[in-house]
């Protein structure tokens, strides 16, 4: 029975990259999103096609019961969970203070910190029974510092930041590697950026930072390191690493 | 801005690394990973003749230099004897704790300030003479396939994030380092150079005759209770072969059961 890398945030960007490369390295990989079939469909064949091997499931984070419901499933008919990816964005723009709504807000905590709050709930004991695990959560710019216009993504960031240092000042001394992934600059990821900007403003992006230039994160290359930090020895864990293309200016230096 | 015309297909088998401070932790486990990678490793240290040193070049073909890397002069001769001998470095690791002994658990209304100045001087200046001459070479180098030109790894420790009691020259020294590594990233990233800061936040334990793991002041290591610098330079490797539209700056590196 193959380990299982479960992806809760499974689009074209960086959740389908990662999924795609630790199916490369003999995980099965489990694809988790809130729509898309088809699109979620398509990474699943192509990890198969690669000779991995992957499962997909439309997921809505947000509802009851619907994350800890998937982890008992692929649990009991699946493999043991040893790799588990929380990649919920929860980014929705700048916006001013009047301009946010309650829900907007509440939305963003429940996919920024709330989620995870409830994965880890999920998976914690059973990672814990089995004296190992490794928790990744991609995380953002907001995790760092509010940026104006930032109130519900900072909020939810920050909120996310603090749950993982206090995941793993629980759990790390019973085995469970937890990750904060500090994403600082703007992923080349069809399904987050490129549905916000639409697909002209994305694909001047692409032509004017992207494609040769290296100023968007290359999504397959952000998996490199994810995969990097699963396979550390526990003698040198990493909690937090922050990345960005070369040529963008660092969260610290706004 | 882009020369990816220019840029290498393969990752390079050319790859020249510098390892400055050496002895028997991080620099000999990086100077062993490195070498099994098809890199051509020099390490320098103030003593070239350390027995462990020698073995490195036994074993894995390293080559040695006797450097005093506080001091500009010898740090300017240390890069262009490597020039000469393997050619342009693409990896640099300055790895120098620089304590003196007469430092260490000093209060500070007690700290003797030539110590003080001493341990800055080994440290955080060795680290800017050695963060000046590396770029002014790395720049000149072609694009590798991940579309960088070189690599710079600051190893740090705890004492970087945090300051200890009886620790204030050495907090100095590492914040220093920091501060400086922080500035170079964001001078030189956009540059294609790869600029890191590693604190280890833990004891480093390295592996003894017996096969134990040790460190000299903390003991022996249980269950992975201190860190491995073999894991430390996979560490180091990974940074290096980042793609630069996904470089780490900061990677703080502690062991499991490590209380921070």
């Amino acid at each position: 029975m193959k380990p299982v890398c479960l992806v809760i945030g499974a689009g074209a960007g960086i959740g389908g990259n990662v999924a795609r490369r630790f199916a490369q390295e003999g995980y099965h990989a489990c694809l988790c999103r809130r729509s898309d079939l088809d699109g979620l469909n398509r990474m699943v064949n192509a990890i198969k096609n690669d000779g991995g091997s992957a499962t997909g499931f439309l997921l809505n984070a947000v509802e009851p019961n619907s994350i800890e419901e998937r982890v008992a499933a692929i649990e009991a008919d699946i493999g043991p969970i040893e790799v588990v990816v929380y990649n919920l964005g929860a980014q929705i723009g700048d916006r001013s203070l009047k301009d946010t709504s309650l829900k907007a807000f509440e939305t963003g905590w429940r996919l920024g910190t709330f989620g995870l709050f409830r994965l880890a709930s999920a998976v914690c004991p059973l990672m814990e029974a089995r004296g190992k695990g490794t928790i990744l959560v991609t995380s953002a710019t907001a995790a760092m510092r509010g940026n104006g216009g930032q109130h519900s993504h900072a909020a939810a960031m920050g909120g996310r930041r603090m749950l993982c240092q206090t995941l793993n000042a629980e759990f790390a001394s019973k085995g469970i590697h937890v990750a904060h992934i500090v994403i600082d600059g703007a992923v080349d990821a069809p399904d987050t950026l490129g549905k916000m900007l639409g697909p002209e403003r994305f694909q001047q992006l692409r032509e004017t930072r992207g494609n040769e230039h290296d100023g968007l994160m290359l999504p397959a290359q952000i998996a490199e390191t994810y995969l990097h930090l699963a396979q550390q020895h526990r003698s040198t864990w990493t909690f937090e690493i922050d990345i960005r293309a070369f040529s963008d200016r660092p969260w610290w230096n706004h | 801005m882009t020369q990816s015309d220019e840029r290498a297909t393969q990752p390079s088998g050319q790859d020249v690394a510098l390892i400055v401070g050496g002895g028997p932790g991080i620099s000999s486990s990086c100077a062993r990973l490195f070498a099994k990678n098809g890199m051509r490793v020099a390490i320098a240290a103030r003593s070239a003749d350390k027995p462990v040193l020698l073995n490195l070049e036994k074993m894995h073909g390293t080559r040695r230099y006797a450097c005093d890397a506080s001091d500009p002069a010898a740090v300017e001769l240390l890069f262009q004897n490597v020039v000469r001998d393997l050619g342009a470095p693409t990896l640099v690791v300055h790895n120098i704790d620089g304590r003196v002994p007469e430092i260490f658990r000093k209060q500070i209304t007690e700290a003797d300030p030539s110590a003080a100045l001493a341990t800055l001087r080994n440290s955080a200046f060795s680290a800017f003479l050695v963060g000046q001459q590396a770029p002014r070479l790395m720049r000149e180098n072609k694009l590798n396939a991940n579309g960088a030109k070189g690599t710079i790894i600051f190893t740090n420790a705890s004492a970087a994030l945090k300051g200890f009691a009886l620790s204030g020259a050495f907090a100095m020294a590492c914040q220093a380092k920091a501060g400086l590594a922080e500035s170079m990233a964001r001078e030189l990233m956009p540059q294609g150079i790869h600029v890191t800061n590693v604190p280890i936040d833990a004891a480093i334990g390295w592996t003894q005759e017996d096969g134990s793991r040790a460190h000299r002041l903390a003991g022996t290591s249980v269950d992975d209770n201190m860190a491995d610098p073999d894991r430390i330079a996979e560490t180091y490797l990974q940074l290096h072969r980042q793609h630069r539209s996904t470089w780490a700056f900061e990677v703080v590196l502690r062991p499991w059961v490590e209380k921070w």
